[in-house]
């Protein structure tokens, strides 16, 4: 794994000083994952049943999901947007039973 | 006689109980296939065992799939080599397109480790061809997402599904929550297959169970019948 990570790290920094050009930003990525509508929820329904122990009998649904942050460095927002929305075919999210709602801001303190 | 190659990912754990089911009770060659290995040559059967890959990271099977082996894994499940994934295996098959589906935490919110009953649905694969259809099998499942999904129009190939000692569906079977109670389904060609109870864990006697040996009987007279075949055809191909 450290020998992907190095290569990934060489990568970055080749590309860092080709691409002089252009400017580099730093943006936040918020990728929340979440079980499909249609698809039942078993942690939820733990969540809601132990609410509904502690006396929160208002609460009628409860469902879990997931939220990764990254940081990551871009020329523009469409194409963290659209690294974040690979990243979530290929590894982060199941497709078959979740949908992801990807949010991009550019970082003012960078 | 075939060679077996069980698949060994950092987290797997059933990898020694699959490695003694095939060499010690079944007597045929054996190895443990370290996950970053990029060749699988002169394998006939391989094995994905149970355990935690990645510790379930993300979901479970979800990081082994970008293991290098699963390169040549796919390679082979292409050529028709059989390929049992087992527990946490049948998970990393799942996440990496060789089989369908997806897998949900178990719809009793446990880890749920007890005997099931399982109906044989199909005997064209290498692993229930010395079955007959309808035959019951009673293996341990040991699983906290044993909650088997489909896409919604999705039509698998099953091949196992829990039952009651006779055959009979009804949820109380249904260790999960599983979708139309599947314990067990196939690619479109029968040569691979994801499964969640373990036949390794009922191979010998002194377990409770010898009918898991009978699914890796059913691979090794598999593997024999079509080398057979494959040398039969050869020959006639040279007179």
């Amino acid at each position: 794994m450290s020998e992907y990570f190095a290569r990934a790290v060489n990568i970055k920094l080749n590309s860092a000083t080709k691409s002089g050009r252009s400017e580099v930003k730093r943006f936040s990525v918020r990728i929340e994952i979440k079980l499909k509508p249609v698809v039942l929820d078993p942690q939820g329904k733990a969540v809601l049943n132990a609410l509904g122990g502690l006396g929160f009998e208002e609460v009628l649904d409860a469902r879990v999901g997931k939220i990764v942050e990254l940081t990551m460095d871009g020329e523009s927002a469409e194409d963290i947007r659209h690294k974040a929305g690979e990243m979530c075919r290929r590894l982060l999210s199941n497709p078959v039973i979740e949908d992801s709602v990807i949010e991009v801001a550019e970082k003012q303190d960078a | 006689m075939p060679d077996f190659g069980v698949l060994l990912f950092p987290g797997s754990n059933c990898e020694s109980d699959c490695y003694h089911a095939i060499k010690e009770v079944l007597g045929q060659p054996c190895d443990i296939v370290w996950h970053e290995e990029t060749s699988l040559e002169g394998i006939d059967c391989i094995v994905v065992p149970g355990g935690f890959s990645y510790g379930d990271y993300l979901r479970a099977g979800a990081i082994a799939r970008f293991s290098p082996v699963m390169n040549p894994l796919a390679r082979l499940a292409a050529e028709g080599v059989p390929i049992i994934g087992i527990c946490n295996g049948f998970q990393i098959l799942v996440e990496s397109g060789l089989l369908p589906g997806a897998f949900l935490h178990n719809s009793s919110l446990r880890f749920v480790c007890r005997w099931t009953y399982l109906r044989v649905e199909d005997t064209d694969t290498p692993f229930t061809w010395l079955l007959r259809e309808g035959d019951v099998l009673k293996l341990p499942v040991a699983n906290a997402q044993g909650n088997f999904v489909l896409k919604a129009g999705v039509i698998p190939r099953t091949v196992l599904r829990y039952c009651e000692p006779n055959g009979e569906y009804n949820d109380a079977a249904n260790p999960s929550g599983s979708q139309d109670a599947i314990a067990g389904v196939a690619n479109a060609q029968g040569n691979v297959l994801g499964m969640m109870p373990h036949p390794e864990r009922s191979a010998e006697s002194v377990f409770g169970s010898e009918d898991g040996r009978k699914m890796f009987e059913s691979a090794v007279s598999w593997i024999e019948s079509h080398k057979n075949r494959e040398s039969a055809l050869r020959m006639q191909e040279q007179t």
